[in-house]
């Protein structure tokens, strides 16, 4: 599941926070998450790698966001099923407003 | 390089705890221009990695997509009194690291 503010006023810096619903036991556990954007001009934001050390399988950053989109999260767990979670944000003013 | 780490509760053995780190860094696209029309070089940290009791129980690739200052949240779930240990490194090669303590609260 994927949590961002509804509307961000500035694409500079948004709140992402990922959680996954998972026991994290030594055999089922979330190994991997993958941060992605629709509009930036890098689709990659992050990638996190936990573990069942982690106790609980939630991250969370803030981004960089080029206008409203969707952004969406991919889960690896340790069975290497992929799950995926997005949510959508609203962006007034896009981070790419640059000095040139 | 600048940071702050910190344990949101005492940790206690076999919770979860919830980390947070704070970074002072430019976190630099490479999409930039300078008044001079000169493209700013990228330069964020691009690795980020976190050690605690003989093992990395975390780690983080990030890209341009991280805003300035990054901050990250993770949990680890306590299990001795060490020192958890986080080591970055951004592409112009400079490194940094912070750690803190885990005491484990008596049970």
């Amino acid at each position: 599941m994927v949590t961002t503010p509804r509307l961000a006023d500035n694409g500079l810096s948004v709140p992402v926070s990922i959680r996954v619903d998972s026991a994290m036991q030594a055999d089922d556990h979330v190994r991997r998450v993958m941060l992605l954007s629709n509009r930036n001009p890098r689709p990659l934001i992050a990638e996190f790698e936990l573990g069942p050390w982690s106790g609980k399988a939630e991250v969370a950053t803030r981004v960089r966001l080029n206008g409203s989109q969707e952004i969406m999260a991919l889960v690896q767990t340790s069975d290497g099923r992929w799950w995926q979670g997005t949510a959508e944000v609203e962006v007034t003013e896009s981070a790419c407003l640059d000095a040139s | 390089m600048l940071a702050r780490i910190q344990l949101l509760t005492p940790p206690r053995r076999g919770q979860p705890v919830q980390v947070r780190l704070l970074v002072q860094h430019p976190m630099e696209t490479g999409f930039r221009f300078d008044f001079s029309g000169q493209a700013v070089p990228a330069n964020v940290i691009h690795s980020l990695q976190a050690d605690y009791a003989g093992r990395t129980v975390f780690k983080a690739k990030m890209g341009p997509g991280i805003a300035a200052n990054p901050f990250l949240m993770f949990w680890i779930l306590p299990v001795e009194n060490e020192e958890l240990r986080v080591h970055w490194q951004d592409d112009q090669g400079q490194t940094g690291q912070i750690s803190t303590r885990v005491q484990l609260a008596p049970a």
